[in-house]
């Protein structure tokens, strides 16, 4: 089943971008984006709640196999948000971000060069450029929903994370990104807070633990 | 973009729709700066290979007799001052590599808020210099301007302390090449503060390297540790 459609990086920028709010400007003509940072060590899925719709994720700079960034970036859909992984040595595997700027190198001195910090500066200046085109920012230029099958609004393996039982009624509550929502879960059995489910027509079909995550 | 955007670009077209065009762009655009990025640093390597060796025997001496190492900076100098300190404390494990005291002073964010609430924003770092450094210890200030009041005014603190003083700067080098109390001032000559960041960064790494060469020469060679 396909979770998340394929596109180029700089399409799907292009559509995020559509959605950021700058909040405040203190350089002319340079909108701020909303940002926040969450140091490795303390991080956990609580970084994923603390983003926004449509906000984007980046480890950075983490190694492919820290299972702390793979929990935030497998689960971040369930929040909304688009993940981008910035780091470098092995990369991490297929699927494990909806894009991932990598440095292949596995020289662990790699954060204190030029050559890793270029990649997020590219990302910044590139994506400010972006503004400066409002004609390919609107929603109708071609984005998410534009031909084909829009795996956002439709109802098409969205990823749930599971939040508990959602009352006297039945079913599980359960947060997508569009929000909170009862889901059946019958057909996946007994599930735990922050399972991780593919939810399709008001039920969940089936449970996704790390390896399906990754694949 | 939305309309809480378009009062920032009123000049822009607002009926582009070729989306092929800009990605063309941006590519073309990411592999210019990629290309200058990697120019400035061999260059800026060049120019700045015979300071690096000063600095790190200067460092070496005074690591080896005790002294310890404190980097500021504002926002991603603030970011490139912590790696930087992390470089020297834990330093990926290799054979003859020796961690090194070095602190951020923006790492804590109850003492950096304390001082700027309480004291002002352009003493955070040297009030906290005043209350950790003694002479011996050494002082890396990172910025791109070189000319931020915060940090020149630690510098100045620093230099009366009798710490060695560490500069980096973009541009002209700003006050930290103008006014004289800074030891050893990486100016990297460039107007963008993305590329002059990408080479200080190298820059640090390379000074570390130097800083780890001359302490083992200090071993090997059973001289004052």
């Amino acid at each position: 089943m396909v979770v998340k459609g394929r596109r180029s990086l700089g399409r799907r920028l292009l559509a995020r971008l559509r959605r950021q709010t700058p909040v405040h400007s203190p350089l002319p003509l340079r909108a701020i984006l909303a940002a926040i940072r969450a140091s490795i060590p303390t991080s956990n899925a609580a970084a994923v709640r603390a983003t926004s719709p449509t906000s984007i994720a980046s480890g950075n700079p983490a190694a492919a196999g820290d299972p702390r960034v793979r929990s935030i970036m497998r689960r971040a859909p369930a929040w909304g948000a688009t993940t981008l992984w910035i780091g470098h040595g092995p990369r991490p595997p297929a699927g494990a971000a909806d894009h991932v700027l990598w440095v292949d190198e596995d020289d662990p001195l790699t954060p204190a060069t030029g050559r890793f910090v270029l990649r997020y500066h590219l990302l910044w200046e590139l994506t400010h450029v972006c503004f400066e085109h409002p004609g390919l920012l609107t929603p109708d230029a071609g984005g998410d929903c534009a031909g084909g099958v829009c795996v956002t609004c439709s109802d098409e393996g969205r990823l749930a994370e599971v939040i508990g039982p959602a009352g006297d009624l039945g079913g599980t509550l359960v947060r997508t990104a569009t929000g909170e929502e009862t889901v059946d879960t019958t057909l996946v059995g007994p599930v735990a807070p922050g399972d991780l489910l593919l939810v399709h027509a008001g039920a969940a079909i089936t449970r996704l633990d790390d390896e399906e995550a990754t694949r | 973009m939305s309309s809480d955007t378009g009062f920032l670009y009123p000049f822009l077209e607002a009926e582009e729709r070729d989306a092929d065009r800009l990605l063309a762009d941006l590519a073309e655009s990411a592999r210019a700066k990629a290309a200058e990025s990697a120019a400035l640093r061999r260059r800026t390597l060049a120019e700045c290979a015979g300071l690096i060796e000063t600095a790190a025997a200067e460092m070496a001496r005074r690591f080896a007799a005790g002294g310890r190492m404190y980097v500021f900076g504002n926002g991603g100098s603030a970011t490139d001052a912590a790696t930087l300190a992390a470089l020297f404390a834990r330093p990926p494990a290799a054979e003859g590599v020796r961690p090194l005291p070095a602190w951020s002073l923006a790492a804590d964010e109850a003492v950096v808020t304390a001082l700027g609430n309480d004291v002002g924003f352009d003493l955070i770092f040297s009030r906290q210099l005043i209350a950790r450094a003694r002479d011996g210890d050494i002082a890396v200030a990172l910025s791109t301007s070189g000319n931020s009041a915060d940090l020149t005014t630690a510098l100045a603190e620093a230099r009366r302390r009798g710490l060695y003083t560490i500069g980096f700067a973009g541009y002209d080098g700003g006050a930290f090449a103008a006014e004289g109390t800074v030891d050893a001032c990486f100016v990297v000559r460039s107007q963008s503060v993305h590329r002059i960041q990408e080479s200080q960064a190298l820059l640090g790494h390379r000074l570390w390297a130097a800083v780890q060469r001359h302490l083992a020469a200090r071993h090997n060679g059973g001289g004052p540790r």
